[in-house]
């Protein structure tokens, strides 16, 4: 049975906590049934629920962050099972503990900032496609909505199963939205890959959670990592555990867009800039690290790093790297924001990896806002500029200045530049890998990484802020835009299965002028010519969040300044949050963060030396330098391929393979079964005169028959009286 | 002091019983049948009588001779073969359905010899009759009025169902036997349709 | 003679039911096979009453005089019947009257 685990039931400001996911949920179905015409009564019925969350999440945070004590959770009964079944029951419930108190916190107060900013941005969009209205802001925001109950559900989860459970719903929110215009072929295409990639990694975790939940007799994040505390459990094998945890593992690298599985991150851009700040940046592909997190004693039973924990970090030094590289090629603002989550993602996967707890999770936090600050920023460039192309921008910091200072603050910060809050995270993570036993080449590749974070960043700086606005009219041909790929070919032929035409587009139906419905008459008539005006200040419900956003991108990392530094603060987030087993403040060392600052330093001035004065002639030379690379890096190293091509040819294994069973084994089966009824049928048939009297006669000899049938084996059926009443009884 | 109907009388009865039984199903005029079926309800009334329950023999006389044998004899004027000798009076199967209806009876004998009842000997309860002392009524005297609370007390709503379940069966009886109206003619009805 | 008791009943009973069922099975004239069938009704009466009489147990009576009221029921849709049969075949002979062959 269940080992009893030091928790507390939810007390104080805790107890309110179910409202938290409660209140954004009923947003949605208002904003569904009830206030769907009026997109600005949804909006404000949207973010009047997510404030009440906010203020219930900031007074658990500030309850645990003042009195802290053992975790505090509730649990309900949600399947009960036969009682002498090990499990007991499947329960629903909610765990408040200081991990899950800071991420609400987080989760709602990002995601209060970026719902405010959408209520002025969402109309731009909407703005565009003229088929398009009010409903729209009312679905959009009750998506968000949605979302928003299914993240915080995610993290208030007391078991794996329930955390499963949302796993799955932020899926379906972050397909819903990435499709969000539905009609447009790319958002279409998007969501579906996003939706199905993850799914992949969604069935791993699935089956390491049942894995896990049978050999260990529990669900419950308390109890699975309480058994771990005194290293692996009697009766599993190391082998076992680092099995089960690779699979849930799996859903982790799914979410999060971890190697080999990020492709669909890129993508996910297609859905409203705001979409793409929430979900796609600071929480839902959060939610793996959150995982790994949240079940961070199995990987790293009795304080020491499992096989499977080695395996995550290199997978996210891999991803940091790769997504890096990836990066420093991308065109598309958003994309190259895109790429450089999922190396952020990276980091926070290779520190949890090499034992780094605290690192890690401070690395998701300091993320979450200045990334969703990069990403809202974007998306006011966006709209002031008509255009996601970094080439089609330029000298936007005289036009927008409070978008500029916010931007710039974001780009500081993920670059590391001290003494912004990424600077600090990143930091930590570095250090720990550095000092960590068997770190060092992780800790090369982390640290290379991190030049090229801080090269793409200050790229994409000067391109968007920097010199004159080009417009699209003067943008260098050769330069922008998206990446012909026809002109890099894969150096193998990928199965024509996967790479068919589609068969509608809205643009073919445009073009034909047939067969396109109502709703979809705007995709076409999504890229309007700017007219020429320059790009001006975007509103303030817009620019505001960003301020907002920025000033905890700048300040937030003095929450967790190593105490080795001598600078005087505390380290109030180690303090926070750090595992009972966790080695406590691992040695603060000078050459890792001298490093660090060197790297950011020398990747932003290498990335102005190119872009800051002639940034076509930089962008030239940068492929000149780059070479036969470069080719390599615009096709996001042929992985999309790759997969592509593992696909189909299992596709085509597979369609064979059931070709052969359903002509030779299914089809004969059926086909004798159906002609062995036919024959007896036939049998039967002639049976059938239309003489009731034969029936009757066939009626009374199967009567006759059962009589004596019954008489020979249960002669107390006719003589005794006993033998009903027992029947009676049931005895019998 | 057991219950002891007349021997006497019950083979007399039984006689009748299965003579005219063997009547109806073998007469060869359909008039014959009906007749050899009116002795068969009369002898088992009679045998109701030897049981002592007369308000049974009564209704079985009553309902059945009265109104159902009634009943049977319209339909046999109504379909014209009231007097015509029907030469193959059985149908394609008489040895088959002889050996079966043999051995159900055999199922059925064996079935009653085997069993043991549990009879009881309560002659204060019912009217009893017995060879030494003759017909004796009991003090309580259940019959018709016991009979009338039975069916009122524990049988209403089978009693109830009853009633509309005749009612329904005459609206059916109604329904199907009656011509069906013809869209040229709706009053008169169609010609008969002979395949 | 010997005395009468609840088994002489109970197999009238059955002889009658089986002469019953061999009339319902044979006879070619439906009204004949209706005939059969208030044999077979009486015979299950019998029963019915003969237990009520010995075992002793009122119900058995009731339990009669529902029979009695179906069979006046069936006795009126059973008519009914073969009047229609008679109007669509032109004759009652159950052995022709074959259309829901298979």
């Amino acid at each position: 049975m269940h080992e009893q685990v030091a928790a507390a039931a939810l007390e104080g400001a805790a107890a309110n906590v179910w409202l938290v996911p409660l209140l954004p949920f009923l947003a949605f179905l208002i904003l569904s049934f009830l206030t769907r015409p009026w997109g600005r009564v949804s909006a404000a019925v949207s973010i009047l629920a997510l404030t009440g969350s906010l203020v219930i999440s900031a007074q658990v945070f500030w309850q645990r962050f003042t009195q802290g004590g053992p975790p505090m959770q509730v649990a309900l009964p949600w399947i009960p099972l036969s009682p002498d079944h090990p499990l007991g029951s499947i329960e629903l419930g909610l765990l408040v503990d200081n991990l899950s108190a800071l991420m609400l916190l987080m989760v709602c107060f990002v995601g209060l900032c970026i719902q405010i900013y959408s209520t002025a941005y969402i109309r731009t969009e909407i703005a565009h496609f003229p088929t398009q209205g009010s409903a729209s802001m009312s679905r959009f925001f009750g998506w968000i909505s949605l979302f928003t109950f299914s993240m915080l559900g995610l993290v208030l989860s007391h078991n794996l199963l329930e955390m499963y459970i949302f796993w799955e719903l932020v899926g379906l929110c972050s397909y819903l939205l990435i499709g969000f215009w539905y009609f447009k072929h790319s958002a279409a295409e998007a969501c579906k890959k996003a939706f199905v990639v993850t799914r992949f990694g969604d069935l791993g975790f699935l089956m390491g959670i049942l894995m896990l939940g049978v050999a260990l007799e529990g669900f419950d994040f308390l109890g699975l990592t309480a058994k771990f505390s005194q290293g692996v459990p009697d009766g599993l094998t190391a082998g076992f555990v680092a099995l089960a945890t690779l699979l849930i593992f799996c859903g982790a690298i799914g979410k999060s867009a971890q190697f080999p599985l990020q492709i669909w991150l890129p993508d996910a851009m297609e859905g409203p800039t705001p979409v793409s700040a929430l979900i796609h940046a600071a929480t839902m592909v959060a939610a793996g690290v959150y995982l790994v997190a949240r079940i961070f004693p199995i990987f790293h039973p009795a304080g020491h790093a499992g096989e499977a924990a080695l395996v995550v970090a290199w997978i996210g030094g891999t991803t940091a790297f790769l997504a890096a590289t990836v990066a420093v090629v991308q065109n598309d603002i958003k994309r190259v924001l895109a790429y450089s989550t999922i190396s952020q993602l990276g980091f926070m996967m290779a520190g949890l990896g090499m034992g780094a707890y605290t690192a890690g999770s401070f690395h998701l936090i300091t993320h979450a806002f200045f990334k969703s600050l990069l990403f809202l920023g974007s998306g006011a460039v966006i709209v002031a500029c008509h255009s996601n192309d970094l080439w089609r921008m330029g000298g936007l910091r005289r036009h927008m200045p409070f978008t500029w200072f916010a931007f710039l603050m974001g780009c500081l910060a993920l670059a590391g530049v001290p003494p912004l809050a990424g600077f600090w995270s990143k930091d930590e993570i570095l250090g720990y890998v550095h000092s960590a036993p068997g770190g060092t080449a992780l800790y090369l590749v982390l640290t290379f990484s991190a030049f090229l974070t801080a090269f793409y960043v200050t790229r994409m700086y000067f391109l968007a802020f920097e010199g004159p606005y080009r417009s699209a009219e003067k943008a260098p041909a050769d330069l922008a835009g998206p990446v012909p790929p026809q002109a890099f070919p894969a150096p193998f032929p990928t199965s024509q299965a996967l790479d068919v035409a589609p068969e509608w587009t809205e643009e073919k139906a445009m073009a034909s002028g047939e067969d396109l419905p109502a709703a979809c008459r705007g995709a076409g008539m999504e890229q309007v010519p700017h007219g020429g005006h320059l790009p001006h200040e975007v509103s303030p419900w817009m620019w505001a969040p960003l301020l907002v956003l920025a000033f905890f991108a700048v300040f937030l990392g003095f929450a967790g300044v190593p105490t080795g530094l001598g600078l005087g603060l505390p380290n109030y987030f180690e303090g926070f949050i750090h595992l009972s087993g966790e080695g406590h403040a691992h040695e603060f060392h000078w050459t890792p963060m001298l490093v660090s600052l060197v790297v950011a330093l020398a990747g932003i001035a290498l990335g102005a030396w190119l872009f800051a004065r002639a940034p076509e002639r930089g962008e030239r030379r940068l492929r000149a330098a780059l070479g036969p690379v470069w080719p390599l890096l615009a096709q996001k190293w042929y992985l999309d391929h790759l997969w592509a091509r593992a696909l189909a040819g299992s596709m085509y294994a597979g369609a064979r393979a059931s070709a052969w069973v359903e002509a030779n084994l299914v089809d004969r089966v059926v086909l004798s079964v159906a002609q062995t009824i036919r024959n007896w049928g036939a049998w039967l048939r002639a049976e059938h005169t239309g003489k009731v009297q034969q029936y009757a006669l066939m009626l009374l000899l199967a009567l006759v028959l059962l009589a004596v049938g019954i008489g020979f084996v249960e002669p107390g059926f006719f003589t005794s009286r006993q033998y009903f009443l027992d029947l009676l009884e049931g005895g019998r | 002091m057991i219950f002891d109907p007349n021997p006497v009388a019950f083979w007399l009865l039984a006689a009748m019983v299965t003579g005219c039984a063997l009547a109806v199903i073998r007469a060869h005029k359909l008039y014959h049948a009906g007749l050899a079926l009116v002795g068969t309800l009369f002898g088992v009334a009679g045998l109701y009588g030897l049981l002592q329950v007369w308000f049974l023999a009564g209704v079985q006389v009553l309902v059945y001779v009265g109104a159902i044998v009634i009943l049977l004899l319209f339909a046999i004027m109504l379909t014209h073969h009231m007097m015509t000798p029907n030469l193959k009076t059985l149908s394609t199967q008489p040895w088959t359905a002889a050996a079966m209806c043999l051995m159900l009876l055999a199922v059925l004998l064996g079935g009653i010899l085997s069993s043991t009842w549990q009879t009881a000997p309560d002659t204060t309860v019912y009217p009893t009759w017995t060879s030494q002392s003759g017909f004796q009524v009991a003090e309580a005297i259940p019959s018709v009025k016991a009979l009338g609370f039975r069916l009122l007390d524990p049988f209403t709503l089978p009693f109830e169902m009853v009633s509309v379940l005749i009612l329904v069966a005459m609206i059916a009886a109604l329904a199907v036997a009656r011509k069906p109206p013809t869209p040229e003619d709706p009053a008169e009805g169609c010609e008969e349709v002979v395949p | 003679m010997s005395p009468i008791g609840l088994n002489h009943f109970l197999g009238l009973g059955a002889v009658l039911f089986c002469l019953g069922a061999y009339g319902v099975l044979t006879r070619r004239n439906a009204i004949a096979v209706l005939m059969s069938l208030e044999l077979m009704f009486n015979a299950v009466n019998l029963n019915l009453v003969a237990f009520a009489r010995f075992l002793p147990n009122l119900d058995g009576v009731v339990l009669a005089v529902f029979v009695i009221a179906v069979a006046a029921a069936e006795a009126a849709v059973g008519v009914a019947l073969v009047l229609s049969i008679y109007r669509n075949f032109r004759h009652i002979d159950l052995d022709q009257v074959d259309t829901m062959k298979g």
